[in-house]
């Protein structure tokens, strides 16, 4: 449908929360771009959002200090994974969904994307890989 | 019922106003941590409340787990805040969501309530945009939004002699900073039909032109029915119970506070309080 599509682009933030803001930004521009309908692309930005939330929040403080974005475009989804690929990542400690209310991000994130998956892995880290289908409304 | 209507009730200056916490991600944040901690602690009583619940159907506890519940719907409404629909808005059809929640949870099955309700409560409040016809390709509000945005850019550079930055166009606009970003974005990404002309007529392919959505006769609109029954429901309260309700959910004040402020008596509160609970959910299983 357009040039972007098959393309992959990656956005690497300082896990602090002040970034979180960019990273939501970006994928609500991305989906814009990508002809999803606004009210997919709003989704698509909570969901990102929530996801880098998640590992701000979520993992200690000096486990790694970048969380990675990365948007895989296909001519009709949007895939995006975010990754916090610290060494030092404590994988039989995953966000802990019952934890607290604040924790109910991959909740939020399952009530709004298509597809969600969580792979947790000691040397990558904790990944969260979500998919928006443009024909699924 | 509405923001403005709920400022009218009270009649001490002090307080904080409903929208204002909405424009700031910043203050947004930060009050979610706080309510976080609230809503755990209120959570932790409730596993009881719910057994009790399910074995007697008494619709006083039920009362007693909405009130505990009223925060997740509060911090799950904020999420989706900025979209263009208010935020009392969508804590009403989020509140229908959660009594259905209510209803239909089983405590033995192991699941926190809090994650068993979300998927519910989140449903109800997408299902409200998709009712008010925000499932278009580009919705008109955001249409406008983004000509009052380059109009808003125009008029702060002949002001300001410089360009503008966003956190002025969004200050101007009244919106919060991503939503200028969304705003000026828009007429870039998408190509935007002439306001004049008929959205109906746009050749939006996604069958989602506000003509079609308004003109359908389907399921969906008798979906939004019984979602508008809610904001019906409270409009027709006799005012002192709708009062209660709006300062007890809404404004999240205690039988207490409210008492003293409607002057009467807290058991005189509860009372009503539950007379309107009572009618609410007669309306929306009706």
């Amino acid at each position: 449908m357009n040039t972007l599509a098959a393309s992959q682009i990656e956005l690497r933030i300082p896990r602090r929360p002040e970034f979180v803001k960019l990273a939501r930004c970006t994928a609500w521009t991305l989906a814009a771009q990508l002809e999803f309908v606004v009210s997919q692309a709003d989704d698509i930005r909570l969901a990102v959002g929530e996801a880098c939330t998640n590992a701000v929040e979520h993992v200690p403080a000096d486990a790694c200090e970048a969380i990675l974005i990365r948007f895989l475009v296909a001519p009709e989804s949007l895939t995006i994974e975010v990754v916090d690929d610290g060494p030092g990542f404590d994988a039989s400690a995953p966000p802990d969904v019952e934890d607290d209310i604040g924790g109910l991000g991959l909740v939020i994130i399952r009530s709004v994307m298509d597809d969600v998956d969580v792979v947790c892995d000691p040397k990558t880290g904790t990944c969260v890989r979500m998919t928006k289908y443009r024909d699924r409304q | 019922m509405n923001s403005q209507e709920a400022a009218r009730v009270d009649d001490d200056g002090a307080e904080e106003k409903i929208e204002s916490e909405t424009t700031e991600t910043q203050e947004v944040l930060e009050d979610q941590a706080a309510l976080a901690a609230r809503a755990s602690a209120a959570d932790v009583a409730t596993p009881a409340l719910f057994e009790e619940f399910q074995r007697s159907h008494d619709p006083r506890l039920r009362e007693r787990l909405i009130l505990a519940h009223m925060n997740l719907v509060r911090y799950l409404a904020r999420k989706f805040a900025n979209r263009g629909e208010p935020l009392e808005d969508l804590i009403q059809v989020g509140m229908i969501g959660l009594i259905n929640a209510i209803d239909r949870f089983d405590p033995e099955r192991g699941i926190r309530f809090a994650t068993y309700a979300t998927p519910t409560i989140v449903g109800e409040i997408r299902r409200h945009f998709r009712d008010k016809g925000w499932a278009v390709k580009v919705p008109r509000r955001l249409q406008e939004l983004s000509l009052a945005a380059n109009r808003a850019v125009d008029e702060l550079s002949q002001r300001l002699d410089r360009a503008p930055t966003i956190s002025e166009i969004a200050e101007r606009l009244g919106v919060a900073d991503e939503e200028a970003v969304e705003a000026l974005e828009l007429s870039d990404l998408y190509e935007l039909p002439s306001l004049d002309r008929d959205i109906g007529t746009d050749e939006d392919d996604s069958g989602g032109a506000l003509a079609d959505y308004i003109g359908r006769e389907d399921v969906e609109i008798e979906r939004f029915e019984r979602r508008n029954r809610l904001s019906q429901a409270l409009k027709s309260l006799p005012e002192r119970e709708r009062q209660i309700i709006e300062l007890r959910f809404f404004r999240n004040l205690s039988q207490t506070e409210v008492a003293k402020r409607m002057k009467i008596s807290q058991m005189h509160v509860s009372r009503l309080q539950h007379r309107a609970l009572s009618r609410l959910r007669e309306y929306i299983r009706e």
